[in-house]
């Protein structure tokens, strides 16, 4: 099954006719989620309008952790079976993940401001998002570092692998220290604690960050298959 | 009784945006995400356009070669 949609001929084909559903599923999500979060969704009794923050910095926390175990995976399969595929995957995730992180940080800091009096403290949760940031931008350093791409892939893909462990410290540092991020609400073993009329935009604006996710991936991973046919073709007229 | 009226729209506008002071928290962060997120979209269509136009280029070039 997976091998179908490996062949890059294959995906390009799929990816221009999946591409605009796509977009349009994140546009009519992002809509919904924004109309629910901004205008049909109650206040918090504690955090009073504040709360509305949630519904960017969730959601782009989530993809924050979800691309870079994405990007893991893909690299992974890059390295052992040598799929190119697999490893333009990991190269087309890394900004998206970066952009997801910084956006994180940045509106949590935002909301950190008015509910615990601080832009930033240096603890678990916020540390540990910022190693993923400093993560993502290495591996972006690191990938475009070498003139052989191969070697800046193979690279690239260990610094990815290594960091991985970061993930479980991301989504554990609430519970292991003490911090002044609250804990999970919505991803817990006795399901989410969160009212549904706020759970529902919560939940519609993650899906239309997962589907722009996607969106933004195939046309990377368009653009990147493109540039490697380039380069093929370069040295094909340098040397011949 | 309009201009009562058009006072009250106002009054729901100026609410809405003002989010019971934490304003100058929420829209910002709103703005910084849709921005971030549309030039981050922008940059790489414009990145697949630029590089189907160096492979056509390429592949018009490596046609006239041949003939």
């Amino acid at each position: 099954m997976l091998h179908r949609f490996a062949n890059p001929t294959r995906f390009l084909r799929i990816a221009s006719i999946a591409q605009p559903w796509i977009a349009w599923a994140t546009i009519l999500l992002a809509g919904t989620g924004l109309y629910l979060g901004l205008f049909n969704s109650p206040a918090d009794y504690q955090q009073g309008e504040s709360v509305r923050i949630m519904y960017v910095h969730v959601p782009a926390a989530w993809m924050a952790m979800f691309c870079y175990t994405s990007m893991a995976i893909a690299a992974g399969i890059g390295l052992i079976w040598k799929h190119p595929l697999a490893d333009i995957a990991a190269k087309a995730t890394a900004p998206v993940g970066a952009c997801f992180t910084f956006l994180a940080l940045f509106t949590g800091s935002l909301w950190g401001k008015p509910m615990w009096g601080t832009w930033w403290v240096w603890d678990a949760r916020l540390t540990s998002m910022l190693v993923l940031l400093f993560l993502y931008l290495g591996y972006i350093a690191l990938i475009n570092a070498f003139d052989d791409p191969a070697r800046g892939t193979k690279s690239s893909s260990i610094l990815v692998l290594v960091g991985l462990i970061n993930v479980p410290i991301i989504k554990f540092s609430v519970d292991w220290w003490n911090t002044l991020h609250q804990p999970a609400s919505v991803l817990r073993m006795d399901g989410p604690s969160i009212d549904e009329s706020m759970l529902w935009p919560l939940l519609l604006m993650a899906l239309a960050f997962k589907t722009y996710y996607i969106w933004v991936l195939l046309v990377r991973i368009r653009a990147e298959i493109i540039s490697n046919k380039i380069r093929i073709l370069r040295l094909r007229q340098v040397h011949g | 009784m309009g201009s009562y009226k058009d006072g009250k729209v106002m009054d729901q506008i100026r609410d809405f945006i003002n989010m019971e002071g934490y304003g100058g928290y929420v829209w910002p962060s709103y703005l910084v995400t849709a921005g971030l997120m549309i030039i981050l979209l922008v940059i790489t269509r414009r990145f697949l356009k630029a590089n189907m136009a160096t492979l056509e280029a390429l592949e018009n070039t490596a046609k006239e070669d041949v003939e």
